[in-house]
């Protein structure tokens, strides 16, 4: 597998061979050269076939303009790499510009541009349910004291009004601690409130499942490739490792001996799946959910903000998530050991007092 | 044509070949290809006529064909019978000579498959991508010993196997076939509306198949080390052009992709062959293809980016 340090929004495989493309969305030129130039020096690291497309989302720069800023870029780049870098704008009219190529590659761009001019969230989870989600995953991992409402807001990444309202919702359910103290938290739940929470949780988050048609695709190998590109800096950080893996790291005493499929989280954060195995193609709603080697959540990443506050292992998915996961993939006697075992543990023997674990 | 026992037909082979002669010779094709991957297997036989023997180094390919030959022909191995049956003499053109095709004795229980001798190419020519033909005399008259350019990788690194044989790599046949086969050509299979690179082609992905099913089932990784192995080869072979030939290495397949009706004929051919009874359906054909260009044609050209790759 190839390793490449430099990132960029997009890679396209097709029969001419790899294009990278960067997403600006900018009125600046400055911002367009300096697309351009980093496009250049990622074609570095690629074959010499390979070509850049620096993809101009603006409401001012015409595209003469940009052509402008490409024409001087080619006048003082290397003559090897000069030629390869190209531009697009995306604007109202559609997605036009210097380099023209397949239908599919247009279809690929407009998806990148989709995705990183929506700040990278992609169908994300309902607002408050990321507030509930921070507030089970620090009840199950951490049991920190009550904290203030804006802490939680952070946590979850949403407004004032959604925290409050999301907190409001759990407190008309009785799942809020009714404490002296100033703070929010939950209060101590049975294993089946937090497994109830986790199926509510997994109903909410949008899955894409992936199935390998040559059959050789496995968990541990989509894993082993995981690890090489997040290495690599090669995949966004905010992809973290769920499911039955995920749940293992938390609950070592986990009773299943392999994982059918490899379980990600992400905050909706761009991810090329090809990355991990060109291969794999999504599991339609004609096919059974069984044939899935690979799951992506589309979820709130709770676990960034979190981490600042509790440096939380950052390559896990929260054990919120896990307990989804497995709850999702009908390993329900599973799930709910491992809730017992994560509630009654004691502060010091939670997993995210331990500190770090590598993945495997 | 009859099913071939791999491991039968290179025990027939090795026993037959001069001793000091097996160092110069390397299995390669489908042959080689059951040879590294049906061993296991012992029920599932080939669908071949030809089992093809590279002699390399050039230097010694056509001393060394000519001492195989005098000893199978000896040994009561005949030449394959046909329009080409017939050895030529020393007024007979190099390209108008019969290749060394040899039958081995005894009926075999109706088997027909024969050895074809191959020359590894001589590399200090100019490039030229056809066959060249060298005069191999031999007892029974004059001969010709083919050579291709690219078959060259498959000197690279053979394996070994029993009874001082050695096998050429998957890796390499595929990569010699991606070398021939820059593009879909028109040329046609001699007797058959088959294109040559849609053969050559699908069988790079049927290797690759191969190689993924044998690692699944030993719990090896030996498909991940295909594009670094096939750089190294390129370096050793080719030198001056390695990295022009990396750029260009996945474009046969590319190609192949994209055109579903020269996909579909690739895929027929390889479940003729080496995919015999495998179940490997057009989707899961496409599938390993997008993964051999990631992975394989993906390491290969990485290996060779940046400034100062040759």
């Amino acid at each position: 597998m190839r390793q490449n340090e430099h990132n960029v929004d997009g890679r396209w495989s097709g029969p001419s061979g790899t294009v990278l493309l960067e997403v600006r969305k900018t009125n600046s030129a400055r911002d367009v050269r300096d697309g351009l130039v980093g496009l250049a020096f990622a074609l570095q690291d690629e074959s010499p076939r390979a070509e850049a497309v620096c993809v101009v989302v603006s409401e001012k720069l015409s595209e003469r303009r940009v052509q402008q800023e490409l024409d001087r870029f080619r006048s003082i780049a290397h003559p090897t790499i000069a030629p390869r870098v190209h531009y697009l704008v995306s604007d109202s009219d559609g997605i036009h510009g210097e380099y023209s190529a397949t239908d599919s590659f247009y279809d690929y761009v407009s998806e990148v541009v989709h995705k990183e001019t929506k700040q990278g969230v992609r169908n994300a989870l309902p607002a408050r349910q990321a507030v509930v989600s921070a507030l089970v995953t620090d009840l199950i991992t951490h049991r920190s004291a009550p904290q203030p409402l804006t802490f939680w807001q952070k946590a979850a990444g949403v407004s004032y009004p959604t925290a409050m309202a999301a907190v409001s919702d759990l407190t008309r359910k009785g799942l809020i601690e009714d404490s002296p103290e100033r703070g929010v938290r939950l209060r101590p739940l049975s294993a089946a409130e937090v497994l109830e929470l986790a199926r509510d949780h997994a109903s909410k988050r949008q899955v894409l499942l992936y199935r390998d048609p040559t059959g050789f695709s496995t968990s541990t190998k989509l894993l082993k490739r995981f690890n090489a590109l997040r290495e690599a800096g090669r995949i966004d950080g905010s992809l973290r490792v769920g499911g039955v893996i995920g749940a293992a790291h938390y609950f070592p005493q986990l009773d299943i001996t392999s994982a059918a499929r490899l379980d990600l989280s992400t905050n909706g954060a761009v991810f090329d799946v090809a990355q991990l195995d060109a291969a794999l193609v999504e599991v339609t709603d004609s096919e059974p959910r069984s044939a899935a080697v690979l799951a992506v959540h589309y979820t709130a990443d709770v676990l960034v903000n979190l981490s600042r506050a509790f440096a939380q292992p950052d390559q896990w998915a929260s054990a919120f998530e896990c307990l989804a996961d497995l709850v999702e993939l009908g390993y329900l006697r599973e799930a709910h050991e491992m809730a017992v075992s994560m509630i009654n543990a004691p502060a010091a023997e939670r997993p995210a007092a331990r500190g770090r674990r590598n993945l495997t | 044509m009859r099913p071939m026992s791999p491991s039968k037909v290179i025990k027939e082979i090795a026993d037959a070949l001069p001793e000091e002669c097996k160092a110069n010779f390397i299995i390669v094709g489908s042959l080689a290809a059951a040879v590294r991957y049906f061993v296991a297997d012992p029920d599932r036989a080939l669908l071949s006529k030809d089992a093809d023997g590279l002699i390399a180094p050039n230097a010694m390919a056509v001393g060394a064909a000519q001492r195989i030959t005098n000893q199978l022909l000896a040994a009561g191995w005949q030449i394959q019978p046909g329009p080409w049956g017939q050895a030529g003499t020393a007024d007979t053109p190099e390209k108008d000579l019969p290749v060394v095709r040899l039958v081995p004795p005894g009926d075999r229980n109706g088997a027909d498959w024969f050895l074809e001798l191959l020359g590894a190419p001589d590399l200090t020519q100019p490039a030229d991508e056809g066959a060249k033909y060298t005069r191999v005399e031999t007892t029974a008259g004059h001969f010709s010993l083919a050579s291709f350019r690219f078959l060259a990788v498959t000197e690279w690194n053979p394996i070994g196997i029993d009874d001082g044989m050695r096998i050429a790599r998957p890796e390499m046949m595929a990569l010699a076939n991606l070398l021939h086969h820059p593009v879909i050509g028109p040329a046609t299979i001699r007797g058959t509306t088959d294109k040559r690179s849609n053969k050559d082609l699908g069988r790079v992905l049927a290797l690759s198949w191969l190689a993924q099913h044998d690692d699944t089932r030993k719990g090896t990784d030996q498909f991940s080390t295909w594009g670094a192995n096939m750089a190294a080869a390129l370096r050793e072979k080719f030198p001056e052009e390695a990295g022009a030939l990396a750029s260009s290495a996945g474009s046969g397949v590319r190609e192949l992709l994209d055109s579903p009706a020269d996909l579909a004929q690739a895929l027929a051919i390889a479940n003729r062959s080496l995919l015999a009874s495998r179940d490997v359906g057009v989707e899961g054909f496409v599938a390993l293809g997008r993964r051999f260009l990631q992975d394989v044609i993906g390491d290969l050209e990485h290996e060779f980016a940046g400034p100062g790759n040759p």
